[in-house]
């Protein structure tokens, strides 16, 4: 039972974030290899505030989400001068600057021994320490994750979002301040993938570097798009999909250490078929196609 | 001194040759060839294989290995990348494709041979020989003199032979290559395999030096790429002056702040160009419509 709520509480934190990178990649087109650093970095300054400071979950969870999304913004500004191949490349640099500074600066982070016993959350005096506790708060805050994105893609702001996927040059003639909605998203989607990151902090009560590693980022990008990019529900079943297909491995009870091998291979290997065969995922509106180009 | 410049001049080394493998595919197929780090780490995982499981020759084992690189890259481009070209995939596809590759080749290579560093024993381990009051050993002596014969093989294949004229003309406008009648596949081809080629035999010379990691191929392929976009326009020249920059950069980071920030220097380097010249040293700007 145990085992099964962790299972369910892992695949509510992971659709959290990968919602959070639908925006950003799904519904912008901005392809970004840096969410495991916006993760991370809410997942540590909650850690941090809660160790060093102890102060209360909320305000730890705003913290992060604040300071994440303030990243998110300096992420947001290569998008406007660089594209495609190259701005992936740019959020890549983010994302090994921030792990780099996660697992060096030792006296601030912890380094590689990361933080240890990060306290139960505790919400308006009600102390949250159960597996079953645990879950309806992330199947809470993964409810509002959901809501927020759905009222985001149906608003306005979001048809200027897919009208920058389709075309950014008609987008920018049609007079769409196309720079600012670029930041914009990020600064929504980074806050976003923050706060689930401090879920993923105070759940796990230890964290270091090693989980917000680029993998982790590759991970995040393949939960978008094999569940289906530019669907509101698609990362919600590539969530369930990514969580759950390397459980069953423990079930033919192969050795740990081919285990988390293998775990990577079998996302690996779906991404392959997935880019082979149906790019636009499971339930994916959008396919990564190629703008029309003329060089 | 002379310590530090003996440094600089075989990282550079380095990182030109995963620049250059790098970029021959790169500018050819136009697009983000991730799993070009299990090619580099392939090389170096086949000799260790050929040498230590097989007990081959050394010499045997290291042509081997390139061999098996090589044809590491072609097969990838053959199986995935080619079908997927003609199902009219896009860049960002082959991206997203390419790291599915390269995670399965990563922990390919892991499941194997185990994460941990292997050396290739019986390798003569070089007695270092002093130039100029610096130490080098003899295995970055040859990697060094690999990155000048590579500079100038490269200038010579590109600009004067028929397959670079081949490969420029792919690289510039697949269509209108396609119409002249070049076999635009075949081109694609040996783009992977010289590419492949190339960074199998840096990865193996890495083995020879320092020993290998199931995932020492992607901070390898990340410093070259950064190299080719500093460098611009993917020529010879600019890589390598990109190269020689990214190098001085890291060593005197990494000696002024200690090893440990030397890539956060190179990405931040990297970021700095993305941002205020994104055309690299030798390049030309591109205008957003043009793109």
């Amino acid at each position: 039972m145990e085992y099964l709520l962790h299972i369910l509480i892992l695949i509510g934190i992971y659709t959290m974030v990968s919602v959070s990178l639908n925006l950003i990649a799904g519904y912008t087109g901005l392809i970004s290899i840096a969410h495991a650093a916006f993760y991370g970095v809410g997942a540590y300054v909650a850690a941090i505030m809660a160790l060093k400071l102890q102060s209360p979950f909320l305000a730890n969870i705003i913290c992060a989400v604040l300071l994440s999304s303030l990243l998110g913004a300096l992420v947001g500004i290569p998008s406007l001068r660089i594209r495609d191949d190259y701005f992936v490349i740019a959020t890549f640099a983010f994302q090994v600057i921030t792990f780099s500074i996660l697992n060096n600066w030792v006296s601030f982070t912890g380094g590689p021994m990361g933080l240890p016993g990060i306290p139960q959350p505790t919400i308006l005096e009600l102390e949250i320490s159960s597996h079953l506790g645990f879950l309806v708060l992330v199947g809470m805050m993964c409810a509002l994750t959901l809501w927020i994105s759905s009222r985001i893609v149906r608003s306005p702001f979001g048809r200027v979002l897919k009208a920058i996927r389709e075309d950014e040059v008609f987008t920018q003639a049609a007079g769409k301040n196309i720079a600012g909605y670029k930041v914009l998203v990020f600064v929504i989607g980074a806050g976003m993938a923050a706060a689930a990151g401090v879920m993923y902090a105070y759940y796990i009560s230890f964290i270091d570097p090693t989980s917000f590693t680029v993998m982790e980022s590759i991970f995040i990008l393949s939960i978008v798009i094999i569940g289906g990019a530019g669907n509101l529900w698609g990362p919600v079943a590539g969530a369930v999909v990514l969580v759950l297909l390397p459980e069953l491995l423990r079930f033919i009870g192969l050795p740990s250490s081919v285990a988390a091998n293998l775990r990577q291979m079998i996302y690996g290997g779906l991404l392959v078929t997935f880019m082979m065969w149906r790019p636009k995922g499971l339930l994916g509106e959008y396919a990564f196609h190629a703008r029309e180009v003329k060089k | 001194m002379e310590q530090l410049i003996a440094n600089i001049l075989f990282s550079a080394s380095t990182i030109f040759l995963v620049g250059i493998s790098f970029s021959m595919i790169f500018t050819t197929a136009r697009f983000f060839h991730f799993a070009h780090a299990a090619v580099i780490t392939s090389g170096a995982y086949g000799c260790f294989a050929f040498s230590q499981w097989l007990t081959l020759p050394m010499f045997v084992s290291v042509a081997l290995a390139i061999a098996a690189g090589t044809g590491l890259g072609w097969c990838l481009e053959l199986a995935v990348y080619r079908p997927m070209r003609r199902n009219g995939a896009s860049p960002l596809i082959l991206l997203l494709a390419s790291l599915g590759l390269y995670i399965v080749l990563q922990n390919g290579i892991s499941m194997l041979f185990g994460d941990d560093t292997k050396v290739i024993s019986g390798s003569a381990v070089a007695p270092s020989i002093s130039i100029l009051g610096a130490r080098i050993t003899g295995i970055q002596l040859a990697v060094m003199g690999f990155a000048v014969a590579v500079f100038f093989a490269k200038v010579f294949l590109v600009d004067r032979t028929r397959v670079g004229l081949a490969l420029r003309a792919v690289a510039d406008s697949p269509e209108l290559a396609k119409v002249s009648g070049i076999e635009f596949d075949r081109t694609m081809g040996i783009a992977f395999c010289f590419g492949s080629f190339l960074a199998s035999t840096v990865g193996l010379s890495r083995a020879f030096d320092v020993g290998m990691t199931p995932t020492m191929g992607l901070p390898m392929l990340l410093l070259g790429v950064v190299a080719v976009v500093l460098g611009g326009n993917g020529k010879a020249l600019g890589v390598a002056i990109a190269s020689v920059l990214l190098a001085s950069f890291q060593q005197i980071a990494g000696w002024q702040f200690g090893t440990r920030w030397e890539e956060t220097t190179a990405f931040l380097l990297l970021l700095g160009f993305l941002l205020w010249r994104p055309q690299g040293i030798l390049g030309k700007p591109l205008r957003k419509a043009e793109v």
